[in-house]
């Protein structure tokens, strides 16, 4: 899983919060990359584990089946996924790197959510988030069993995103932060 | 509340606790049988225990029905367009023997509904007297008035109108009209010793030529202006047969006189007098276009933004409001965009609009239907400019009956308020209503007042939205603010209902800061030369023989099958080649690539993260 931020410079153009979720494995094994979808769940508290392997909202349902009530439409949500054009997602989150593996290959899904920066409130950041991750895998989208990748947990701080550096601040930028290597080598020793 | 003596040189002490019962509500109290049972009990002292217990007494008695009825509820929008306010100031101490400062202000202007030629245009004088609050003890009568006549008409009697506030008691609010040359002036030999209601009766008017009251309370009803002083508004309202056109002799300038006295109660035959004021009106036809009236049609398109600053979409259950829906649609959403609309020229007033959305089933959108949007904005520590509500009711199918409520102050506006429950939309929530909000809404914009069909794919779905807007003094807000919001929808059948349906109500933050017009609201977004910010990056390694397990075997076998047919059909093509020319060296090289792939699959390793 990587996260983070891709920040842009105008201020009617939104940044995003980004995820690309991988799943490195061994090339072929899964066949070819297809289409990306996003689905979006909104879960209370007492939903939490409803999209578990072992969740009755997931078990014998397809894919695009699984919680329905729990799912939003796209058009309801500030996250987006990675269209078939290539544009959503993909365009505002970094390519993630090839598989250290030899053989190996990262099947990517990637997700962002809109930042717009007028109206952003700050009391939106600097949260810390519980953070669950699994994957299945379907044979074909009218498949109702699956394979589970086992979940992994972690836990998210969200920071405030970035400002947008432009070329002179970016500079600046560089220099204060070669500055703090060295500070931080200098107390090392 | 003091002893007063009774007969047989005994005392008694009397007691009165006394409810007010507005007139929507008095089918709940009238026409009915009551028992009632009244007790005592006499202590020894303030703080003692001790006590004597009097004998209760029970008693039946019925009050009657009441012998009114209601004048239908006047729904239709209107537009107010003000063409005079005027305030005159003056020591309190002076005028009505409180020290402090004291206001009479006018306003006046026509009400007028340009889109619907059935609706006639209206003439209203609104009077506030604003004074330090001892002025205003109950049972006390504010009047107001004014005598206006045409400047160029020597011929026609002047008219005069009264405006009469009780204080405590909005419902016994009366306007007088008077023609004729008789002064209202507290000097006048018709106004000199006499009561308010005896003033002037040789000079009033006859009903159908007369002004009216409104059916707003709040035009009536003392409000506190601040911790030490309060206004008594009043409000008078003629209507006339028909829209008025350009020739219309009411047209032209007036001379005014504005006037006000305080009677100490309905005998008091000499009241405290404000001095009197003279000023000029001109009265215009009303404007027909009221984009006109509140938009900033002067600005060009490069000069003016409208930024979305706030969109919050909250989504629930259809049957949780509707419980016999039976459509496939499972799902309602409230939304709620908040936002500037920004000018860059001078003189161009920047405003902050709230847009309410309901987008809900198609199958519960029913015409006629009141559909009552509030919002509830409080920052923590619920200051006065930074605390209120507003509401935009909207009538589906009739965007010209839209309406648009404020309260100033920490108000409930929750479903299951004392203030809210069995009231009807405009009569819930007295407290802190202002008579005239600052916020408007500009109806006639038929692409948000009338129900749209949804975008949405799923469904049959429509959309209705309110929405309202307030001009942005300069300087009212702070830079940053941060308040707490609330909102919900109510449903009522009608404007008599007094039960409703309401959506979940909703709370989230709003973050402020104050905006201005820049040309960088005016750029097209461009997402190119990102800046991407890595803030995590973490791997999860787990076994895959037990998850693959069927799978690498499969794709094992897969692999050397193709392998195998590779290097066959190399092999076979080698070997006609072979024929051609007898070559010994390159069949040794095609055994070892084929070795090398075997190898590759046999050493290889599975691993996932």
């Amino acid at each position: 899983m990587e996260g983070g931020f891709a920040t842009y410079e105008q201020l009617v153009a939104s940044d995003y919060w980004y995820f690309s979720m991988s799943l490195d494995m061994t090339e072929g094994l899964l066949g070819d990359d297809g289409t990306a979808v996003m689905d979006f769940f909104a879960q209370d508290s007492t939903e939490l584990e409803a999209l578990y392997p072992d969740s009755a909202l997931v078990t014998g349902a397809v894919w695009s089946a699984q919680a329905p009530d729990l799912r939003y439409e796209d058009s309801d949500v500030a996250w987006v996924g990675t269209a078939a054009d290539g544009t959503g997602a993909a365009e505002h989150a970094p390519a993630v790197s090839a598989s250290a593996t030899e053989g190996n290959k990262k099947y990517t899904c990637s997700l962002a959510k809109e930042l717009s920066k007028i109206g952003r409130n700050p009391a939106d950041f600097e949260k810390t988030f519980a953070v669950k991750m699994g994957a299945r895998i379907y044979d074909d989208d009218s498949a109702t069993t699956f394979t589970t990748i086992p979940m992994s947990e972690t836990s998210y701080f969200l920071d405030q995103p970035p400002s947008y550096a432009t070329a002179a601040e970016g500079a600046y930028a560089l220099f204060v932060s070669s500055l703090a290597a060295l500070a931080i080598l200098l107390m090392a020793f | 509340m003091a002893l007063l003596p009774a007969t047989n040189s005994k005392s008694k002490q009397t007691c009165v606790a006394q409810v007010e019962v507005p007139p929507e509500e008095a089918e709940a109290f009238f026409d009915k049988d009551y028992a009632l049972t009244v007790g005592g009990r006499v202590y020894e002292a303030k703080d003692s225990t001790d006590f004597t217990e009097l004998a209760p007494l029970t008693v039946t008695y019925h009050i009657p029905a009441a012998d009114f009825t209601f004048a239908p509820f006047e729904d239709q929008t209107t537009d107010t367009q003000i063409l005079v306010e005027e305030s005159f100031y003056y020591g309190a101490e002076e005028y009505l023997g409180v020290a402090g400062e004291a206001k009479q202000s006018l306003f006046a202007g026509f009400e007028t509904q340009p889109y619907d030629d059935t609706a006639s245009d209206a003439l209203g004088f609104a009077f506030e007297l604003l004074a330090p609050t001892e002025v205003f003890t109950p049972g006390k009568v504010v009047y107001q008035w004014l005598t206006y006549a045409k400047a160029d008409d020597f011929k026609s009697n002047p008219a005069s109108v009264g405006c009469v506030t009780k204080v405590g008691n909005p419902f016994v609010a009366e306007v007088q009209t008077f023609n004729g040359t008789r002064p209202m002036s507290s000097e006048g030999s018709t106004v000199v010793n006499r009561t308010w209601d005896q003033q002037n009766v040789e000079d009033k008017a006859p009903k159908k030529d007369s002004f009216e009251i409104l059916q707003d309370l709040e035009w009536y009803e003392l409000y506190k202006e601040n911790d030490s002083e309060s206004v008594m508004p009043c409000f008078a309202k003629v209507m006339y047969d028909g829209k008025l056109d350009a020739t219309n002799p009411i047209f032209g300038v007036y001379n005014v006189t504005l006037g006000g006295r305080v009677y100490a109660n309905d005998s008091d035959t000499s009241p405290m007098t404000l001095p009197e004021q003279s000023l000029q009106i001109e009265f215009t036809q009303p404007e027909s276009d009221l984009s006109n009236v509140y938009e900033e049609k002067d600005v060009p398109e490069e000069k003016a933004a409208e930024v979305i600053y706030l969109d919050d979409k909250f989504r629930f259950k259809a049957l949780d409001v509707w419980p016999a829906h039976t459509g496939d649609e499972k799902f309602a959403w409230l939304r709620v965009r908040g936002g500037y609309k920004l000018y860059g020229t001078s003189g161009a007033e920047d405003r902050w609009f709230w847009n309410f959305g309901l987008e809900y089933p198609t199958a519960l959108v029913q015409q006629g239907e009141q559909l009552f949007f509030w919002l509830k904005y409080a920052d923590d520590a619920l200051s006065e400019d930074l605390t209120g509500a507003v509401a935009c009711k909207i009538e589906t199918g009739d965007n010209l009956k839209t309406a648009v409520s404020q309260w100033t102050g920490d108000v409930n506006m929750h479903a299951d308020s004392a203030d809210v429950v069995g009231k009807k939309w405009y009569k819930q929530n007295k407290l802190g209503k202002m008579s005239v909000p600052d916020y408007y809404a500009l109806f006639y914009k038929e692409d948000i007042f009338t129900v749209q069909e949804s975008p949405r794919t799923t469904g049959g779905y429509s959309v209705q939205q309110c929405e309202v807007e307030i001009k942005l003094p300069e300087g009212a807000t702070p830079d940053t603010v941060t308040l707490t919001m609330e909102t919900g929808v109510r449903f009522y059948a009608s404007n008599d209902a007094t039960t409703f349906l309401t959506t979940p109500e909703k709370e989230y933050d709003w973050y402020n800061e104050v905006m201005e017009f820049s040309n960088e609201l005016k750029e097209v977004a461009v997402y190119e030369d990102k800046q991407p910010t890595k803030a995590v990056e973490e791997a999860f390694e787990f076994d895959v023989t037990n998850i693959f397990g069927a799978a690498i075997a499969e794709f094992e076998a897969a692999q050397q099958a193709a392998a195998e047919a590779a290097a066959q059909a190399e092999a076979d093509a080698q070997a006609a080649a072979d024929a051609a020319a007898d070559s010994s060296d390159t069949a040794d090289a095609n055994g070892n690539m084929v070795a090398g792939m075997r190898s590759r699959q046999e050493a290889a390793t599975y691993s996932a993260s």
